[in-house]
């Protein structure tokens, strides 16, 4: 795809996979929003340990039907969505094919400024192009203002997903950011000589 | 009166040891016509497919779960006639929430209207926690579908929480506008 300008300052250009570090720090700042939503529930990786598992998954989409689109301003990349598309639903009467919006994340200092409706926009665009008619997303629990701004483009539940630990046991996931904070590691680090502040 | 026999859980096993094939999956077929009824009535957004093909494409889905190591299929069994079953997909690691190396999600659990309130899934979810114990596996991911209130609140009694919400749009009438008018900011973020 060639780069769309959408408005007079934003631009959305598809992702080639040899620029997939440009992500990296955009991931940094979807996780660190997530790390802080007040009634987050299920604990999240350290950017160290999540990027990698992430960017298998990017590189592994992108090798197939998957696409990411950026959206810079001024050049610098603001934002952007990773969208994976998936064959029929087994159950529901899709098309041939169906999309998942795997990741949508907008700089910290872009929000609010039209750059996830620009993606979002975009996005649909080029699902439109494919002949992709099913979308699908998934937002956390307390992550209300995005399942907002989804409700609001059309969007309506279809799966709840839960999260437990078997035998009716205490949440390993609980424990494990437990034993991290304790430890002072993973997301609990101490920040490194290399940290920026 | 004679109490109704009582039912068990087994595994269900392949004819060829290791090696599931569509027709060790067939006598799960009223099963999982039943859970797509169950579907239908609490959630009816999109038209479902046909009893056929949407088994032809879950079985599909159902075989390519159970060639990965670790991943069963748990039957409930009254005599003859199964009465419930479980699938169970052993994945990697999540790459956003802090799991363990490996983690399950429970791919299906299907209980016969005729037999269900009776214990039969909560006994189904009693074997699949024991065996990913014994496993290591200490993180179950498990969809319900929206409106399914006694699935929801089955989970809740084991100790699951809802804290990722699915939601879907079919794209109609697009001619670059999107089906409903955007919102007047975007100061959100998703996975």
């Amino acid at each position: 795809m060639r780069t769309k300008t959408i408005t007079d300052d934003i631009t959305i250009e598809r992702l080639e996979p040899k620029d997939i570090e440009l992500l990296a720090p955009l991931w940094k700042a979807l996780l660190d929003h997530i790390a802080v939503l007040p009634d987050a529930l299920v604990p999240i990786r350290p950017f160290e340990q999540s990027w990698p598992l992430e960017r298998t998954d990017l590189l592994k989409a992108l090798e197939g039907d998957g696409f990411v689109l950026v959206a810079r301003r001024d050049g610098a990349v603001v934002g952007y969505a990773f969208v994976e598309v998936e064959g029929p639903d087994p159950v529901w009467y899709t098309g041939d094919s169906h999309a998942v919006l795997a990741a949508l994340s907008v700089a910290d200092g872009e929000r609010g400024a039209g750059v996830g409706t620009a993606l979002f926009d975009a996005v649909d665009a080029e699902l439109e192009r494919r002949g992709v008619e099913d979308v699908e997303i998934g937002v956390d629990t307390a992550n209300r203002d995005a399942m907002r701004f989804y409700e609001e483009r059309g969007y309506r539940h279809d799966f709840h997903i839960f999260y437990g630990t078997p035998g009716r046991k205490p949440w390993a996931c609980l424990r494990r950011e437990e034993e991290d904070r304790k430890a002072g590691r993973g997301r609990y680090a101490p920040p490194g000589p290399d940290a920026a502040q | 009166m004679t109490p109704a026999p009582h039912w068990i859980i087994e595994p269900l096993s392949p004819a060829t040891p290791g090696q599931f094939t569509a027709a060790d999956l067939a006598p799960l077929e009223p099963l999982w016509r039943s859970l797509m009824d169950r579907h239908r009535d609490v959630w009816n957004e999109l038209p479902m497919r046909s009893y056929e093909e949407s088994w032809e494409r879950r079985r599909a889905q159902y075989l390519e779960v159970l060639a990965v190591p670790g991943s069963f299929i748990l039957v409930a069994r009254r005599g003859e006639h199964l009465i419930g079953y479980a699938v169970v997909d052993i994945q990697e690691g999540d790459e956003t929430y802090t799991t363990g190396e490996r983690q399950a999600e429970i791919y299906t659990l299907a209980v016969l209207p005729g037999e269900r309130e009776r214990g039969v899934g909560a006994a189904l979810m009693d074997e699949a926690d024991r065996r990913l114990l014994a496993d290591g596996v200490t993180d179950v991911f498990v969809a319900t579908m929206h409106g399914n209130d006694a699935a929801q609140r089955f989970y809740e009694r084991r100790g699951f929480t809802p804290f990722l919400h699915m939601q879907y749009r079919k794209l109609t009438g697009l001619d670059g506008a999107p089906a409903a008018p955007p919102p007047s900011d975007d100061s959100r973020q998703e996975d």
